[in-house]
Order: C-alpha cells, then sequence, then structure tokens
C-alpha cells in the first residue's frame, strides 16, 4: 500500500474542496449592516480585485508539484509552501473586507461564506495531507506548522485586519459581553464535569470493588444519556422552580428554576457515562497481582487507593474527563435557552435577531473552546502514561 | 514458630483444608509441595492473614496472629507471587522500598537498603530507575524478591514465585535464594508443585494431597523412606536434586585426599549431579577431582551418603 | 429474557398513546380543574408535533446511513487509508460541534422550517454512524478475512458475507446512537422552526407554563426510552458469538 500515493488522493480532494470555493456564488458577503441581505461577492471577483490572493493561489499550484516527488525535504517544503498560502489567504481577504467597507459607520461588514470556508478547510486537508507524505504522521509538524498561522492569525487580529469580517465585529461590537459569555461558558462546562468526575469516579470505584452494583450505575448514566436534553432540561425546571417558591433561601444560591442550575444538574448527568465508562475500565485493567501485594503488604484499603488503584487508573479516569468536558462545552449552548449564560445565550440572540455572524462567533468559539481543551488534555494524558512508565 | 492448630477452610460447600496441625521451623527453608487444588497456597496465605481460617488457630511465635493487628503482621512478612505484582507506575527503586515507606524508616536508611538488596539480588546499579515495564521476567522477579524482603521481616512467604520463567532463569533464581539464606537464615516457607525445585530448597519438606498434609520430614529422609509416596507426586528421578545441592568443595572435607595423581582428573568446582552426568558419559563409576591443590576420588555408590551427612551438619 | 424488554415496551407505548390521545381532556384537567394559567397560544396538536417529530427522525437517519454506508463502501472497497483517516478526524472534530449550531447557521441559507434541521441531522448522525461502522469493520479478526480471501471471494463478496454481518453488533450500536441523537436534536429543532415535540417545551419556558413544558418533554422523552429499548434489542448478540 503506497502511503504516499493516498495522500496525493486526500490532497486531491482537498483542492477540489478549494475549487468548489471558488466556483460557489457565495464566497463572501457584504453587508450594509447585521440583519440585511447584502451583496454576494464570489471568490474571482475577489482575487481579481486582490492580486495578493492570486499570488497566494499560484504558489499553491507550484507547492503542489512537489506531489510528484518521494523526497522528504520537497514535501516539508509544501507544507511549508501550504502554510504561507493560508497566511496570505487571510491576509488577503482581509485586506479586502477593509477596502470594500467604506461605510465607517460601524455597522456594515463582510461576512464570510461558504465558499470561504471551503476553501479554508480544503487548505487545512492539503496542509494536513502534506504532513503525511513520509508515510508516518509528522504531528509535531503538523502542530508546528498550525501554530505558525494560529500567530499570523493573532497578529493580524491585533493590527486590526479582520476588524471588517463580520465574525470579528460582532465580537468587537460586544467585547465586554462576549468575554463574559467565555467566561461563563467555560465556568459552566468546567464545574459540571468536575463534578462529574468527583461523582463518577466514586460510583466507578464502587462499581469496581462491589460488582454487583455496577451495572446498576452503567444503567442510569446511560439513561442520562438517552434523555433528550431539551426536555431533560424541561423536566428539570419544574420541580426546581416549585422548590425555589418554597423556600426563598435557594434563590440566593442561585437554584431555581431558570439560571446556571437546571443547566449544571443536565450537563453534570451527561459527563457521568463517559466518566464511568473510562474510569471503571481504568480500575479494572490493574492486574489483580498488583493488589494482592500491595494488601499482602500492609496497606490499608484507603492506602491502596491512593498509592495503587487511583495512580494507576489516572489515565483511565482523566480520558473521561477530557470525553465530558469536551461533550459539556458542546452542550453547554443550551444553557442559554433557561438564562445560564454563556455562548448559548449569544448565539440564540443572534438567531432572533437574524445576525448570522453572532451565531457564526459563537460557534466558532465554542468549536475552538472545545478543540483547545481536548489538545491540552490529550498532551497531559499522554505525558502522563509516558512518564510513568507504562503504556 | 509458626503453628498451625486443627485449622480448618472452606469456601462455601468446597473443603479446602482439612483439620491441618504443623509447625513451621525458624530460620529454615520450609517447602510445601503438592498438586494444583491440594490447599498449599491457602495455607500459605493463612500466615499472613491474607485469609482467615474458620476453624483453628495459627501461632506465631506462640502468640495467636488473630491478636495480632493485620497491617502489623502483614509488614512483618515478606510475600513474593508467581506474578510478581510489581507497581507499574513506580521505579524498581521505590517498589523495593515501598515497606520500608510504610515503616516509616528515614530516607537515608531506606536508601542504603535498598543498595544492599539490589547488590544482594544482583541488579545493576541503573536497574533502580528503571520501570517495570522494561524488565524481563526474571529480573522483575528479582525485583520481586528483594522488594519482599525490604522490611527485615522474620518471615518470607513465596507462592510458586519461579512458576512463570524460564528453566535457566528459574535455576539461578533458585541458587540465588539458597545463596541468600545461607546469610540471611529467614524462615521461609515455599510453595511449589514442582518436586525438583521442592527437593533443591528445602531444608524441610511437607508433602500435602487432597486438602491435608501426607509427611513434613527432611527431604533426604522423605526421598530414601517415602519413596512411594513421593512418587505419587511425580515420576521417580529425583536423585540429581539432592545431589544438585552440593559442590564437590561441600564434601572434600569428608574425603581423604590422594598423595598425588597423574591422569585426568576434574579441575572445576561442580555440583555433585554434574560429577555424575560425567560420571555416565565416560563411562566410569570412580573419578578423580582436583579441589585446592588436593586431589580426591568420588565414588559413584557414595555421593548420595555424603551430600546426605552434608544436610544434616 | 426478552419479556422483561416488551414490557417495557408495552407500558413506554402506552404512555405514549395515554399522552397523545387524551391530550384535550389533559388539557382540561391541568388548566381549568387544577388551576395552571393557559397559555393562549394557537398551536398544532401533540399528536402532529409526535408524527412530525418521527418523521423528521427516521428521514435524517435514513439519509444519514445513506451517507454513510457509501463513503464506508467507498474508503473500504478501495483500501482508502488515508481517506478513511481524514473522515475519521473529520467526524471527531464535528462531534465538538454543536448541532444547534449548524441548524443555526444554516438559517440564513435555507430559511426556517424542517429543511435546516432535518440536514444538520443527516450531517450530523453521520458522524457518529460512520465511526461505529469503521470500528466495527477494523475489529474484525484479520485471519478470518485471509482464511475467506483463500477462498476467493471478491472484495464485494467478502463485506457483504463475512465482514457486514460480523460487524453488525457494532453498526446497529452506531444507529441506535445516531437516532437517540436525533431525537434530541430533533427537539432542538423547535428553536429554529421545526415543528417537533421541541415547540411546546420552548414556548413553556418562555411564558413559564409548566404544563406546557412537561406536554413536550414527557412524549419525547418516552420516544427516546422506546427507540433505545428496541434498537437494543437489535443489537442482541447473535447465537454464534459469545461475550
Amino acid at each position: 500500500m503506497n502511503h504516499g500515493k493516498q495522500y496525493r488522493i486526500t490532497t486531491g480532494m482537498g483542492l477540489l474542496l478549494i475549487l468548489c470555493g471558488y466556483l460557489t456564488n457565495r464566497f463572501l458577503i457584504v453587508k450594509p449592516n447585521r440583519i440585511l441581505e447584502g451583496t454576494v461577492i464570489n471568490m474571482p471577483a475577489v482575487i481579481k480585485d486582490k492580486p495578493i490572493l492570486f499570488t497566494a493561489f499560484f504558489l499553491l499550484l507550484a507547492g503542489m508539484i512537489f506531489i510528484i516527488s518521494k523526497e522528504k525535504i520537497k514535501w516539508y517544503f509544501t507544507s511549508a509552501v501550504v502554510t504561507f498560502v493560508i497566511i496570505l489567504f487571510l491576509y488577503g481577504v482581509g485586506l479586502y473586507s477593509q477596502e470594500v467597507i467604506t461605510d465607517f459607520t460601524q455597522v456594515a461588514r463582510v461576512s464570510l461564506s461558504i465558499g470561504f470556508w471551503f476553501v479554508f478547510l480544503g487548505l487545512m486537508i492539503v496542509l494536513d495531507s502534506s504532513c503525511h507524505y513520509d508515510g508516518n504522521f509528522q504531528v509535531n509538524r503538523l502542530i508546528g506548522f498550525l501554530g505558525i498561522i494560529l500567530f499570523f492569525i493573532f497578529v493580524m487580529l491585533n493590527q486590526g485586519y479582520f476588524d471588517q469580517i463580520g465574525i470579528i465585529k460582532e465580537m468587537h461590537i460586544r467585547n465586554e459581553q462576549y468575554w463574559i459569555a467565555v467566561k461563563g461558558h467555560l465556568l459552566l462546562s468546567l464545574i459540571a464535569s468536575l463534578m462529574g468526575l468527583f461523582i463518577g469516579v466514586l460510583l466507578s470505584y464502587i462499581g469496581y470493588k462491589h460488582k454487583k452494583y455496577k451495572k446498576y450505575f452503567i444503567l442510569v448514566s446511560n439513561g442520562a444519556q438517552v434523555i433528550p436534553t431539551l426536555s431533560f432540561l424541561g423536566l428539570l425546571m419544574i420541580p426546581l422552580t416549585l422548590l425555589a417558591k418554597k423556600y426563598a433561601f435557594l434563590k440566593v444560591l442561585g437554584i431555581s428554576g431558570i439560571g446556571y442550575f437546571p443547566a449544571l444538574i443536565v450537563l453534570t448527568s451527561y459527563t457521568l457515562l463517559p466518566i464511568i465508562n473510562q474510569s471503571i475500565t481504568g480500575f479494572e485493567t490493574i492486574s489483580r497481582d498488583v493488589i494482592i501485594s500491595a494488601e499482602a503488604m500492609g496497606m490499608k484499603p484507603m492506602e491502596v487507593f491512593w498509592r495503587i488503584e487511583f495512580p494507576l487508573a489516572l489515565p483511565g479516569i482523566l480520558s473521561g474527563f477530557k470525553i465530558a468536558l469536551v461533550q459539556s462545552t458542546a452542550n453547554c449552548i443550551l444553557a442559554g435557552l433557561v438564562g445560564g449564560g454563556g455562548l448559548g445565550a449569544l448565539l440564540f440572540l443572534g438567531l432572533a435577531q437574524s445576525a448570522s455572524d453572532l451565531v457564526a462567533l459563537s460557534a466558532l468559539t465554542v468549536v475552538m473552546m472545545a478543540m483547545i481543551l481536548n489538545g491540552i488534555l490529550s498532551v497531559v494524558i499522554g505525558s502522563m502514561k509516558k512518564r510513568k512508565g507504562f503504556i | 514458630m509458626i503453628h498451625f492448630k486443627n485449622v480448618s477452610k472452606a469456601y462455601g460447600d468446597h473443603q479446602v483444608l482439612k483439620d491441618i496441625d504443623v509447625s513451621i521451623n525458624k530460620g529454615e527453608i520450609t517447602v510445601i509441595l503438592g498438586p494444583s487444588g491440594c490447599g498449599k497456597s491457602t495455607l500459605l496465605k493463612l500466615i499472613n492473614k491474607t485469609i482467615l481460617p474458620d476453624e483453628g488457630d495459627i501461632y506465631l511465635n506462640k502468640q495467636n496472629i488473630r491478636d495480632i493487628q493485620d497491617t502489623t503482621l502483614k509488614r512483618s512478612i515478606g510475600y513474593a507471587i508467581q506474578g510478581v505484582g510489581l507497581f507499574p507506575h513506580m521505579s524498581v527503586k521505590e517498589n523495593i522500598s515501598t515497606v520500608p515507606k510504610l515503616l516509616k524508616w528515614d530516607k537515608r536508611t531506606i536508601d542504603n537498603r535498598v543498595q544492599a538488596l539490589m547488590e544482594m539480588m544482583e541488579l545493576p546499579e541503573t536497574f533502580s530507575k528503571k520501570y517495570p515495564i522494561h524488565l524481563s521476567g526474571g529480573e522483575a522477579q528479582r525485583v520481586g524478591v528483594a522488594r519482599a524482603l525490604a522490611g527485615n521481616p522474620e518471615i518470607l512467604l513465596m507462592d510458586e514465585p519461579f512458576g512463570a520463567l524460564d528453566p535457566i532463569t528459574r535455576g539461578k533464581l533458585q541458587r540465588k535464594l539458597l545463596n541468600i539464606q545461607k546469610k540471611l537464615h529467614k524462615t521461609i516457607v515455599f510453595v511449589t508443585h514442582d518436586v525438583s525445585e521442592a527437593l533443591l530448597l528445602a531444608d524441610e519438606l511437607i508433602l500435602m494431597k487432597d486438602q491435608s498434609i501426607l509427611k513434613k520430614d527432611h527431604p533426604y529422609k522423605i526421598v530414601t523412606e517415602a519413596k512411594a509416596l513421593l512418587k505419587t507426586f511425580t515420576g521417580g528421578s529425583f536423585a540429581f536434586e539432592l545431589l544438585e545441592k552440593f559442590r564437590i568443595s561441600d564434601i572434600v572435607d569428608q574425603l581423604t585426599g590422594l598423595q598425588d595423581f597423574d591422569g585426568y582428573c576434574l579441575h572445576e568446582d561442580i555440583s555433585l549431579k554434574e560429577v555424575v552426568s560425567e560420571m555416565i558419559l565416560q563411562g566410569k563409576s570412580q573419578l578423580t577431582v582436583r579441589n585446592n591443590h588436593q586431589y580426591y576420588r568420588l565414588d559413584f555408590y557414595s555421593l548420595m551418603d555424603l551430600a546426605k551427612r552434608k544436610h544434616y551438619e | 429474557m426478552s419479556k422483561r424488554y416488551l414490557i417495557r415496551e408495552f407500558i413506554l407505548v402506552l404512555s405514549l398513546v395515554v399522552l397523545l390521545g387524551f391530550e384535550k381532556q389533559i388539557d382540561r384537567l391541568m388548566y381549568d380543574i387544577m388551576g395552571f394559567q393557559r397559555n393562549p397560544v394557537q398551536w398544532t396538536s401533540l399528536t402532529d408535533l409526535m408524527l412530525n417529530h418521527m418523521k423528521l427522525v427516521l428521514l435524517s437517519t435514513l439519509c444519514a446511513l445513506l451517507i454513510t454506508v457509501s463513503v464506508v463502501l467507498l474508503v473500504h472497497l478501495m483500501k482508502l487509508n488515508a481517506l478513511e483517516e481524514l473522515f475519521g478526524n473529520l467526524a471527531g472534530l464535528g462531534t465538538t460541534f454543536p448541532s444547534v449550531a449548524v441548524m443555526a447557521l444554516l438559517v440564513p441559507i435555507i430559511g426556517y422550517g424542517f429543511v435546516p434541521v432535518f440536514l444538520a441531522l443527516s450531517l450530523y448522525s453521520f458522524l457518529p454512524m460512520y465511526i461505529s461502522m469503521v470500528s466495527g469493520l477494523k475489529a474484525i479478526d484479520q485471519s478470518i478475512i485471509e482464511s475467506a480471501k483463500g477462498t476467493g471471494m471478491s472484495s464485494f463478496q467478502l463485506l457483504y458475507k463475512i465482514e457486514l454481518p460480523l460487524a453488525k453488533r457494532m453498526i446497529v450500536s452506531g444507529i441506535k446512537t445516531a437516532v437517540i441523537i436525533n431525537i434530541s436534536s430533533a427537539t432542538i429543532g423547535s428553536i429554529v422552526g421545526s415543528n417537533t415535540l421541541g415547540l411546546p417545551i420552548v414556548i413553556g419556558i418562555r411564558t413559564t407554563d409548566m404544563v406546557m413544558i412537561l406536554k413536550g418533554a414527557l412524549p419525547v422523552a418516552l420516544l427516546a426510552f422506546l427507540a433505545e429499548s428496541i434498537l437494543s434489542r437489535f443489537e442482541g448478540v447473535a447465537s454464534w458469538q459469545k461475550h
């Protein structure tokens, strides 16, 4: 199986996607304000206006010549070229948006449409493929180049090149609101995941020590996954509202039918299944001989747990926590429906006001957060496994 | 030192031990030999309270172990098992230090102890930072034994510790155990189903079958007097293991040296088992050996006797 | 064993029928007799909402299944591991993307109603189905495949006669996950205008009408458990597998 050949196919798919982005009408949309439909611009028009983009894509095609080659250095070069192209592409779009918006009333903006995203995704696929050419996946290379791209995005962001892009504009307009939403969202997901971690590990340990309870715990956590999120939320609101009416002090703590509390309960319940599943597996893969030795040495049950069972199950537990955190970040959007704040509130606001840029901003922020958290935790788990000397 | 009095144990309707009454002497290697399922492992586990008896009492130095606190008891008894059970997330050094740390020794004492044990078990210094996953079976078991001895326990319990190793490594470790016992004089209770291993290691041999003890005696006595019984455990070629316990240098003090000699003789200080092997190869019932600038004549028919006398010294 | 399932399912179905069939009576009980505040909003009957919901879930699951099967056939038969990895990565990435967002983003392009939700659901449920199907096929013991190839089977026959039946459990598991996700997402879809059981929940939340919330939340929860129960049975172990 020729690995090189296959990655040429994926590169081809990436290029195909870019072509789709080129051919479609909806590349960018120039809108006089956040609500009106605006003028749809296609990619050729933008390229005509900004020769830098033309250069970028010429470079891209030139870089593709190296696909034919088999030498390692040349493919490394392709990755570098694609990175450069991506940066130029973003820069070009930014510049274009700056020039097109002649009205500085702060409401007009350029929205990124499907065409843009196709091209962007296509470029990412090509970059990813170019880091595979050697047959094995050069993770470090990919991360390195992605880092470079992120760095330049950050710089361009700071310099204001993207200021006229709809998403960024919304962020600037609602700056304080946005960051409060981000913090609230992160906090809620984190707290829910941590609560789930505590409860989940506890239940997992009990289920591991006493097998007869195990299936009940798994059944309950599975049930929490089956019930539709909105239904769960709604069903919780009823008793909580009634409770809050009866016991006024609960309102002080923020516990009522609306606000963060019902969302917190729902989110925590959803984290139970991944955490319990992974934690139980983590405990069960510990060799019996290890436990026998530990007990025979005169370790008390608590000592066996803290010194032996918990550290050995930790990678598994953290994997479950990682999944839980990523899922919570995505699910937390629904908190916005019941007044729990977070990016969901912004998303629904955007939906209600037909401001697609606000919706896109919220959605993208959630995805970014999820990916970053996923990345951080994966690295932590990986290094933990390596350091502790077991696979 | 360890006394079992009318001890019985059952799991549900399955009787594992029936009215066991036996004593284990101090400072010796006592081997419990028996086929799978005869209850020998259970007997071992009763000593450090891993399992509790249904009936009967177990005494340690005249004290009923029921009255000794579990953790105190376990920390004063070393335990080595077949699967070793090294803690995967701890280095070799940390593994060995486990019991000393539980006993709250100070750091310097622990470090010295670990070093001494690693030297004794012939583990190179570079191993102290290694993790169990990088060790071979033999190396892991060496660490396991070191770990069991770390707290300087009086008693060492071993449950078929060398069973999972290849024959060569097994042999090395068996000889290692005999070696360190010469220096340490621990009370070792060793469980196995391998007759050769039992005969090689035992100062005292306990034969178990069908949940009860059949015989307890010196291995040489059992071999000569209870041969039929022993044969029910295995085939018959067990004399070699007894001969393997001693080398030429061990028995020469019982022999008179020759004045001088010309001709073929064995120079190396090999075990008596190898001497017999050499005799068979050469087709001779007598061989001349050289030890410490002296020549001695070894006779095939008297070898067993010499070994037995050495054993009883 | 199977009797337990049947009893459970029977109770669920019965409860559903009661809730839907006697909607008007329940309305009267809750609002008029027990004194809950009635909400003067004209809307579709529960039964219609339920049917809409089921229609949406079924169609989108089928659509996703079609896409999944095509992609898997393409990737598996043509042995394009690179593509498999690519789709796998994209699928993994996709699960971090909240389904609400997909629906909301489609609105400016397609508008409100059935279509954006249908598209979002199809795309979104494709991900777990794809991951399950691929894992299921990968988990088959290589020696079985090799001996089958040795008898001279073509790739297609191999897939049809050997691989798919062996991977059946994981595939059905993927379908089950997809259905459950779709039921949940279809509920959320009411926010972008699809007439499903999420509608009373959303209205109820906005107007703090408890009865309205229950009207939507209970049937959809029952539906979800019912679907899970039925599909779990199909996931069951075949007689020649021992787990």
